[in-house]
């Protein structure tokens, strides 16, 4: 098959797993975050911050058991200076250690009884929650001999996909049977979540449109290759478009609990069909011998 | 400090893979891993068709993308060029290996032979490959810095110089110090013949190809078969 001779195989599931947590912690943590900012102790702030965290580390183990050496991984904070991976391991380390204190604090403070640096904590976890978000997509980009990962559309997308996968889980868990937070609580959180559907949708447009210039095969791959059935169906059918659809009936009165778990379920699998595609649509582009092309094989 | 590079003459080589079993003997790296080897495409349409081969191996760039995405440090440009791994610290994350454009690059995943059990040579061999970390062509540097002490000339003297380029029976490997002009390597470098891979890309690799002369267009199966 020619278009495999394009597919990535130096990571595999446990990086996607680890994208697709440590994006959807994040994006769960800073919703949280931003909801403390009003009630500091609502549900949904406190769902979000400690359901975030957890994720992320859970994340953090898959990245961990993918290493060939993971006792070394402390030597991964030596070169903040230069390399996006270490600066990267610095933003995870901060977030889970401010993310677990935070969320000992909230499981352990009765009402109205956090301290008063809290607001500074929840501010503090939305910037490296934005950070633990963005850098695995800087880091792709600056990969430049892989067409589909060097693109600065991708930090943008999955900061995008990360809110909203975020946004999906809390709508699916505030959603579940038996739950006390009246749905509507999560009402401005769907309207955002539309909009970042809407964004995405035009990072993804984007995204494929300009490497299509330069990596045909690549992208033909995810449009009608062996990724096709993840992008259309995943990322495209359950991730966004419906998840779109489920939200506006919602907003717009015609909506129940019963949709909003189901839209929330479908962003959870676009986001990780996402994770999914990019990692594995980013082969190695040919290298060029005068003008001639070839395709390198090893560590592809 | 010399700043060590070679030269790679497509009009002289066969494709024997004679570099790519040289590299293997010299470094002992276990199945799977090729620091060395020997690329081959078909060219032309038919019936002017050629199988063009392109040797290719780590470009120990002046710029190596590998090393800047490296988080451990264990991926180092030394003084004198060579771009190499520490295996002590190393942690087996893959992203030089994804990050390098030339696809010079090995993950070291279990330790296993090419027989049964492991031969004398492999068990001696092996030594130095890490399983869990990531591997690629070092210049020889051991080598070639056995030979410096002994005062011999690396490029000239066989002790001295890489094994992939003393092998090479139609003598089409050249390596050498591209700091000093005098070289055969900086001669050859300037000779108008050379080129790089991936041209104009910023990692501006120190390993160099004299072109084959004659220039058919690029035709056949992308995958190279
Ligand atoms: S060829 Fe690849 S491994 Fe070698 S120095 Fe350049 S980027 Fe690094
Ligand atoms: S695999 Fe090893 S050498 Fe490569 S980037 Fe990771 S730590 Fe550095
Ligand atoms: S310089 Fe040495 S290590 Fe590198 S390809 Fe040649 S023989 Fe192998």
């Amino acid at each position: 098959m020619a278009s495999n001779a394009l597919w990535q195989r130096s990571w595999g599931w446990k990086v996607v797993l680890y994208l697709f947590l440590a994006g959807l912690g994040s994006g769960s943590f800073a919703v949280g975050a931003i909801e403390a900012f009003s009630s500091a102790q609502s549900f949904v702030a406190n769902l979000g911050i400690i359901a975030g965290t957890f994720l992320v580390l859970l994340g953090t183990l898959f990245l961990l058991w993918d290493l060939g050496r993971p006792t070394r991984s402390i030597f991964a904070l030596r070169r903040l200076r230069v390399s996006w991976s270490s600066r990267g391991t610095w933003t995870l380390t901060l977030f889970s250690l401010f993310g677990a204190l935070n969320s000992i604090l909230r499981l352990t403070a009765g009402n109205g009884s956090l301290p008063e640096f809290q607001p500074v904590l929840d501010g503090l976890g939305v910037l490296l929650a934005i950070g633990v978000a963005a850098y695995t997509g800087v880091m792709l980009a600056l990969m430049s001999g892989r067409p589909m990962w060097n693109s600065s559309i991708l930090p943008a997308l999955f900061i995008t996909s990360a809110f909203s996968t975020g946004i999906g889980l809390l709508v699916a868990l505030v959603s579940l049977p038996g739950n006390q937070t009246p749905f509507e609580a999560m009402e401005k959180w769907i309207g955002a979540d539309i909009v970042s559907i809407l964004l995405e949708l035009l990072l993804i447009y984007f995204y494929l449109s300009v490497n299509f210039a330069r990596a045909p095969e690549s992208v033909r791959m995810v449009t009608r290759g062996s990724l096709a059935g993840p992008f259309w169906l995943g990322v495209l059918g359950a991730g966004l478009l419906i998840p779109l659809g489920l939200e506006y009936l919602n907003l717009t009165g015609g909506g129940s609990p019963v949709l909003g778990f189901v839209s929330g379920v479908g962003l959870l699998t676009g986001g990780l069909a996402l994770r999914y595609i990019v990692v594995f649509a980013g082969g190695r582009a040919p290298v060029l011998a005068g003008n001639i092309r070839f395709l390198v094989r090893p560590g592809v | 400090m010399a700043r060590w590079g070679m030269v790679i003459d497509l009009a002289r080589c066969i494709g024997c893979a004679g570099c790519q079993m040289a590299c293997k003997a010299e470094n002992g790296t276990p199945p799977g891993i090729t620091w060395c080897r020997v690329e081959v495409k078909d060219i032309g349409n038919f019936p002017a068709v050629r199988r063009i081969p392109l040797p290719v191996q780590c470009m120990h760039c002046r710029e190596p993308e590998c090393e800047k995405v490296c988080p451990t440090g264990a991926t180092e440009k030394t003084e004198s060029g060579i771009v190499r791994v520490d295996s002590e610290l190393c942690m087996g994350c893959r992203a030089c290996v994804l990050a390098c454009p030339y696809g010079a690059r090995y993950f070291y995943e279990e330790k296993k032979g090419y027989y049964e059990t492991l031969s004398l040579f492999e068990e001696l061999a092996y030594k130095r490959h890490r399983v869990g970390t990531v591997t690629k062509c070092d210049f020889c540097q051991e080598r070639v810095e056995r030979g410096l002490d002994q005062g011999l000339k690396p490029g000239v003297d066989r002790e001295a110089t890489p094994a992939c380029v003393f092998n090479c029976m139609t003598k089409g490997r050249f390596f050498g110090d591209l700091d000093d002009p005098r070289s055969t390597v900086s001669l050859l470098v300037a000779s108008g013949r050379a080129f790089q891979l991936l041209p104009g890309h910023p990692s501006d690799p120190q390993v160099y190809y004299l072109t084959p002369g004659t220039t058919l267009s690029a035709g056949g199966r992308e995958d190279g078969k």
